[in-house]
């Protein structure tokens, strides 16, 4: 089973099972291109602890079907629901949280991104435009009259209450 | 010095990519947070109007009687017309003013067979609705209109009409309803007043619009003609007429609020994921 190292952004080396490094395709892009390498491959963008937590869910995930073609025509996502395993390994700070997505963007590992992005749309639901600028740390750039224009814009929207409550995961951040 | 990354230092891609998995009427509300995700929530919301314009696979089915009537009355298929802005709004602004109009044809006219005779609709859409209606398309032609008729006693001052429209999913094989959502949620018996109906058979420009909930979501354009049992007097005045009369309700139009069509077909996404 061959191995691989990466050169994270703090400059610490983390050697990885090349078919679990493989899950980002930027990785299995550039070891296609190259070939045998054994220099440690550097990932500018990310950091020790950034990488050491994607690693670890590639290691989790090595063995899933390679992910099915999506179809962006489709501008709603189906679902936000996300596994067992991945929640809990989603309970992280808001920090980490968010540098996991852009980790996994730039190393474009799809199933990744989707898992950050429905943690972050399940933390959004249920909340007031308030509390969401209270737990983003937002700050609101609308004059008060612009706030209101939009929330008469909206009114229609306004009065329904999701069915499903989500999942409250936040609270775990 | 690092700033940290939040929701809203995201690249707009990433933005978007979150904001994409929240069902329509969520969306709309978290417009409000900041600009920036303002202008992404409209982008989405966008996307999703124009791609509500096809409304493939999903039929809608209309019901509407006076209340003795109603479990007799058929049900009635609509055409999609297309999405634009009522003529009287006055200032659209946004997208929420979009509404999508639907034609109820003659029952027993399924719509697959009324298609031959319909032109496609053209894409009625437009990034920002404009003020002028975005001209409306044409009407079947030769199809005849569905009516109902609503009685009043002497000195009854409203009556209630019985409407109820569902949206379906279809089958594949188009014979069957997979699943369906009620487009007006809260109640399907609504009060309609003489002195509305009155004043709408007199409206001399287009057919009025009855909406069917206070947040104007949906709505039925009527042209309404009232037949009276006696005959007016010669120079009597009638706005406060009370003897028994019938008016004589047609359906134009079912107007449904494009948002709100794109929620509930959401839904019914929704109930067949679940199924």
């Amino acid at each position: 089973m061959s191995e691989i190292k990466l050169l994270s952004s703090d400059q610490a080396t983390i050697t990885v099972e090349k078919s679990v490094a493989e899950r980002s395709i930027l990785i299995k892009n550039m070891l296609e291109d190259v070939g045998e390498v054994t220099e440690a491959i550097p990932i500018p963008n990310v950091n020790e602890n950034v990488l050491k937590k994607v690693i670890e869910w590639c290691e989790h995930h090595k063995g899933d079907p390679p992910a099915q073609a999506d179809d962006d025509s489709d501008s709603r996502k189906k679902s936000s629901d996300i596994d067992e395993w991945d929640q809990k390994f989603m309970q992280v700070d808001q920090e980490m949280l968010f540098e996991i997505i852009l980790a996994a963007n730039y190393l474009d590992i799809k199933p990744l991104l989707d898992v950050g992005c429905k943690t972050v749309a399940n933390m959004i639901k249920g909340k007031s435009p308030e509390e969401i600028r209270k737990t983003f740390n937002i700050q609101n750039d609308f004059t008060p009259d612009e706030e209101e224009q939009i929330r008469r814009e909206n009114e229609w929207a306004e009065e329904s209450v999701p069915r499903s409550q989500p999942l409250d995961i936040d609270e775990a951040c | 010095m690092s700033t940290v990354v939040g929701l809203n230092s995201l690249p707009g891609e990433l933005l978007e990519g979150i904001l994409s998995y929240l069902p329509t009427k969520v969306l709309l509300r978290v417009a409000r947070v900041s600009k920036r995700i303002c202008s992404s929530v409209e982008f989405i919301a966008r996307k999703r109007f124009r791609a509500m314009e096809i409304l493939e696979g999903h039929d809608l089915v209309f019901q509407c009687s006076s209340p003795s009537n109603r479990f007799h009355a058929p049900y009635h298929y609509c055409w999609y017309k297309g999405s634009y802005v009522t003529a009287s709004q006055t200032t659209p602004t946004n997208i929420g003013d979009l509404y999508a109009h639907f034609r109820p044809l003659p029952s027993g006219t399924k719509r697959s067979q009324a298609k031959p005779q319909v032109p496609s609709p053209p894409p009625q859409i437009n990034d920002l609705p404009k003020a002028d209606g975005g001209g409306e398309p044409k009407e079947l032609p030769g199809l005849p209109f569905v009516t109902t008729t609503l009685p009043f006693d002497a000195s009854e001052y409203f009556t209630q009409l019985c409407a109820s429209s569902v949206l379906v999913k279809s089958s594949p094989r188009g014979s069957t309803f997979t699943r369906a959502v009620q487009i007006s949620e809260k109640e399907s018996f609504f009060r309609i007043r003489r002195s509305w109906l009155r004043a709408a058979s007199r409206a001399t420009g287009g057919a009025e619009v009855f909406w069917l909930d206070e947040l104007r979501n949906v709505g039925l354009r009527m042209k309404v003609a009232e037949s009276r049992f006696a005959p007016m007097e010669e120079g009597e005045e009638d706005e406060e007429d009370e003897s028994a009369t019938v008016f004589i309700v047609r359906y134009e139009e079912l107007v449904v609020r494009t948002g709100h069509l794109v929620d509930l077909a959401e839904r019914v996404g929704e109930e067949v994921g679940n199924a």
